[in-house]
């Protein structure tokens, strides 16, 4: 079968203005692809989702003199500031390319109770310390300096019995926030172990703290030691590292 | 088995230096103080906009029940069953699930106090 070819006769002027079209679109193209000089975009630029559930186009947009971009679904735009990112050839800078990033040891501190027994119980040294209802007991507390983005591991340990069920729990305290807290204290003897690790800069208190969530009653934590005087068996304790 | 869960915050806010949240030793930021039962948590999240502290919260492996008498208990801890473990953490899931003002309420606490005049940067305006 014959290919059908229409014939179109053309006007002069039409050629002419259909080779200037056609010349405009080439120009055009190389100016997007930014081949001929700066390519300007007004408002955002939507990238499309291309996976197989594309829901997470993102908008990328100049503003105030910062990359903006967001979700486009999401109604806030979150700033890029380039120059917030500390670039260079050294360990803790941002840098092109393979390279290593080594780290260095910081500080590191502990304290263990200051509680002792005082009593002896039928041959048993034994220290009941009482924690009112609702009410908190530092077990330990340590103070270190960090270095500025230090990154540090807190451990809080207790060990005892409590005098009643459900009421008393470990937390420990990494400069005045609460990062961790365990389960309940029983009455047959229990190790309470807590471990966390955040960025700290600075001089930072860090705490071991048993806290009695009963509703009316005191409740007791206990412990047992060999000799009158003995040290109760509960510490708190940090380590950090850091990039040099 | 563990699962993640928002809690009104409490607490007070000394200051905030690029970001990081400088809390009360004596009153440190935390969730609201109710007691959550046989589990142990650790924070996952602080969204100071929202007052919410995000923590993944973790069944203990231990429970402990009475095996005497209402008149005479004898307390005695055993493994948690998976049925308990589940049942522990929907309680938890149950609690934050209802609103920061009733959670509040419920612990007889006041919200997250910032002191003012004390805020940094936060990465934004504030």
């Amino acid at each position: 079968m014959a290919f059908p070819v229409t014939l179109q006769t053309w006007a002069n002027d039409m050629l002419a203005n259909a080779v200037k079209l056609n010349a405009n679109i080439y120009y055009a193209m190389r100016h997007l692809a930014g081949l001929d000089g700066t390519t300007d975009f007004e408002n955002a630029i939507e990238l499309k989702d291309l996976d197989g559930t594309p829901v997470g186009d993102v908008r990328l947009k100049n503003q105030q003199q910062a990359l903006n971009l967001r979700n486009a679904a999401d109604n806030a735009y979150l700033t890029l500031k380039i120059d917030c990112f500390d670039t260079g050839g050294t360990s803790a800078t941002v840098a092109i390319g393979n390279h290593t990033h080594s780290t260095a040891t910081d500080t590191s501190g502990s304290a263990a109770s200051a509680l002792t027994n005082t009593s002896s119980n039928s041959g048993q040294y034994k220290k009941d310390q009482a924690i009112a209802s609702g009410a908190d007991y530092d077990v330990a507390s340590t103070t270190n300096t960090f270095a500025s983005g230090a990154t540090v591991v807190g451990i809080a340990w207790v060990w005892g019995t409590a005098s009643g069920t459900s009421s008393l729990k470990l937390r420990l305290i990494m400069d005045g926030v609460q990062v961790a807290e365990s389960g309940y204290m029983t009455t047959s003897g229990e190790n309470l172990i807590l471990t966390y690790v955040e960025a700290l800069t600075g001089s930072k208190i860090v705490i071991a703290r048993l806290h009695n969530y009963h509703g009316s009653a005191s409740r007791n934590w206990s412990f047992y030691s060999g000799a009158n005087g003995d040290p109760a068996p509960g510490l708190v304790s940090v380590g950090s590292f850091k990039f040099p | 088995m563990a699962i993640v869960v928002t809690f009104p915050l409490v607490g007070t806010v000394n200051e905030i230096i690029d970001g990081c949240i400088s809390g009360d030793d004596s009153d440190p930021v935390r969730p609201v103080d109710l007691d959550l039962g046989p589990v142990s948590w650790k924070m996952v999240g602080i969204d100071l906009d929202a007052s919410t502290m995000t923590i993944e919260v973790v069944a203990s492996e231990t429970v402990t029940v009475n095996t005497g008498t209402e008149e005479n208990p004898v307390w005695e801890s055993r493994p948690a069953t998976q049925e308990e473990i589940i049942t522990i953490l929907n309680y938890v899931q149950e609690l934050a699930s209802q609103p920061a003002e009733t959670l509040l309420s419920m612990a007889n606490a006041k919200p997250l106090n910032i002191k003012p005049g004390k805020l940094g940067k936060l990465g934004k305006e504030i």
